[in-house]
């Protein structure tokens, strides 16, 4: 049943990030103007011909800021993610396999690192660094990384115990070749699963920080600078922040749905 | 007859748990000889398992831990080997063959990949050349039409094919020892039967000494020349496999014996003779190894102790009682 309806949901899921990476990717040949072309002969237009999105107090199109934002928002939350998904799964697995005092070791870090609520974390990671893409994407990466430390370890623990484990080392597999071919293939589905939603949350974050004016510095644009800059004309020029924020909205759907459909699909209760 | 290909000395093993070191593994010594074959009995717990996977030194540390012995192959002392020398001896010299054939394969890995496993890591073959020996040891383990079964996954194939297939897996390397822990226990009893036949057909064609875990008597006589009966972590008779069912010395054999016939005589034989069993159960259970009684350890069970006598106050020692017969028992062969 369930996997019934995870389908159509992964489906529209992937549907919306097509859609957000097709306009990072062909942004360039879909954009009507350059993203930081002044004119301010046009200066906050409504939507309308020629320009889908209106444009802002520089008479720069909001649909070309809109389309190049997708690429540096996701550019930053992929790789922060990244970040988030080696370090992660790296000392999640070492942790659930190893056990000992590097279990505790780790595990320590993750409750230290889990205390502090993830915006709060990150902006203090990214202020601290100072404002720009390079801090944005740690703060991103190291907050990220103890959640699928946590599902990974756990993963790996029940798993630690299966016969199969003891049946690859009495055939005198080492420690890292058990870890590479016969733990982590095991854990791929919910590692998947929680990188896939992992996405939509990294989105949010960034866009979050760039609000606060931690992430990209102007000229450039990404989603979250867009409805920060576009808040002071927010009753004469509404479009400034309406559009960026549907695509913000529109992306991290697309990667919740992606990821809740994957969970239904890959559950293994489900499996034949 | 030169020395012996397996050689255990005296090995001990203990769980270490919130109520203190449980001995699961106490003085355990035999020997297995090219091409020979023992059987371990015992109940569950009797510490037989424990005593197949320390010698692997596959006994899971925490809680177990092996505090003594040796374990002699081809006279290299294994319990003395660093880590990496261990993983080239597992597999390649000793290969284990799981009770439970459905979680002993990986679920996520094609039954030819872990077949393969095996030979990359042990015989350096690259993995385009893997093909013919994982075909052969398939052939070799009674799979039949082996190439149809290379891409299949474990979930899709009947319980004795994925045993088939462990055995296909521990065979790949020829190795020189089988250690086979309740090899049949978890199928069925046609399939068992046939099972059986296999681990015969190996030990004598491939010359493999094997080392049988069971709880089974009736499987003990088919497949090896020895039998070692384990009771509280200690070994507590062993003798050759026809001595040992014409006289077995200890209480305890005794009666593991008259349990087996038992069940072979069934309920109905059972009725007929007024509703009383003409055979005997052992009464009792295993003794708490975290409180043992202070002489023999079967003594609470045992209708020939007595009250109070030198059984409960002294341990016995293996002491023999025949031709390569020996038992831990103050009164061997004593009752009917």
């Amino acid at each position: 049943m369930a996997r019934a309806a995870g389908l159509p949901m992964a489906v529209a899921g992937a549907l919306l990030l097509t859609l957000v990476a097709l306009a990072a990717v062909a942004g360039p040949w879909l954009a009507p103007a350059h993203p930081d072309e002044l004119s301010l002969a046009e200066s906050l237009r409504p939507p309308g011909p020629g320009h889908p999105f209106g444009t802002d107090y520089f008479g720069r199109d909001v649909f070309s800021r809109v389309l190049y934002g997708a690429r540096v928002s996701l550019a930053i939350s992929l790789s922060a993610q990244l970040i988030a998904l080696v370090v992660g799964v790296a000392l999640g697995a070492a942790a659930g396999y190893f056990g000992g005092w590097v279990d505790g070791a780790v595990m320590r870090l993750v409750d230290v690192v889990m205390a502090f609520p993830d915006l709060l974390l990150a902006i203090g990671i990214a202020a601290s660094l100072g404002p720009g893409v390079p801090s944005v994407l740690l703060a991103l990466g190291l907050v990220g990384w103890p959640g699928l430390c946590r599902l990974v370890r756990g993963e790996v623990l029940a798993l630690k115990e299966r016969d199969f484990i003891d049946a690859a080392r009495a055939i005198g597999a080492g420690d890292l070749w058990i870890l590479r071919r016969h733990v982590l293939p095991n854990v791929a589905a919910p590692i998947l699963i929680a990188t896939t939603l992992g996405v939509g949350s990294r989105i949010l974050q960034e866009a979050s920080l760039s609000f606060l004016g931690l992430g990209v510095q102007p000229p450039a644009a990404s989603w979250g600078s867009m409805v920060h800059h576009g808040l002071r004309w927010l009753s004469r020029a509404p479009w400034l922040v309406i559009f960026p924020g549907l695509a913000i909205a529109v992306a991290v759907l697309g990667s919740n749905l992606l990821g809740d459909g994957l969970r239904d699909i890959l559950d293994p209760r489900l499996r034949d | 007859m030169g020395s012996p290909l397996l050689e255990v000395l005296d090995l001990r093993a203990e769980f270490r748990t919130s109520r203190g070191r449980l001995p699961v593994v106490d003085g355990v010594s035999f020997t297995l000889d090219t091409g020979g074959g023992l059987a371990i009995v015992g109940e569950s717990g009797s510490g037989k398992t424990a005593t197949a996977l320390s010698l692997m030194r596959l006994l899971p540390d925490p809680p177990g831990r092996i505090t003594g012995g040796r374990v002699l192959l081809r006279g290299r002392d294994l319990l003395a080997l660093p880590e990496e020398a261990l993983t080239a001896v597992r597999g390649r010299e000793l290969a284990m063959v799981f009770q439970e054939p459905a979680t002993a394969l990986n679920p996520v890995m094609s039954v030819g990949e872990q077949i393969a496993e095996a030979v990359v890591q042990h015989r350096g073959v690259a993995r385009r050349r893997v093909r013919p020996l994982v075909l052969e040891s398939l052939d070799q383990a009674g799979v039949p039409e082996p190439e149809t079964y290379l891409g299949s996954y474990p979930h899709q194939l009947s319980g004795g094919l994925r045993q088939r297939v462990m055995i296909a897996i521990a065979l790949a390397c020829g190795p020189s020892v089988l250690i086979a822990d309740e090899p049949t226990t978890a199928l069925d009893v046609t399939v068992q039967d046939r099972l059986l036949d296999l681990l015969a057909y190996l030990r004598h064609h491939l010359g493999l000494a094997l080392l049988l875990i069971t709880h089974d008597l009736g499987v003990v006589a088919r497949l090896v020349d020895r039998v070692a009966v384990m009771y509280a972590g200690q070994i507590v008779e062993t003798a050759p496999v026809a001595v040992f069912f014409r006289g077995p010395a200890h209480p305890y054999s005794r009666g593991l014996l008259q349990a087996a016939r038992l069940e072979a005589v069934g309920p109905e034989s059972r009725a007929r003779r007024g509703g009383r069993p003409r055979l005997e159960v052992i009464g009792g259970s295993v003794p708490d190894l975290a409180d043992l009684p202070p002489g023999c350890r079967f003594a609470p069970r045992c209708r020939w102790a007595g009250g109070g006598g030198p059984c409960w106050r002294e341990v016995p020692g293996l002491r023999e009682v025949g031709p390569g017969h020996l038992a831990r028992c103050r009164r061997p062969g004593v009752g009917p």
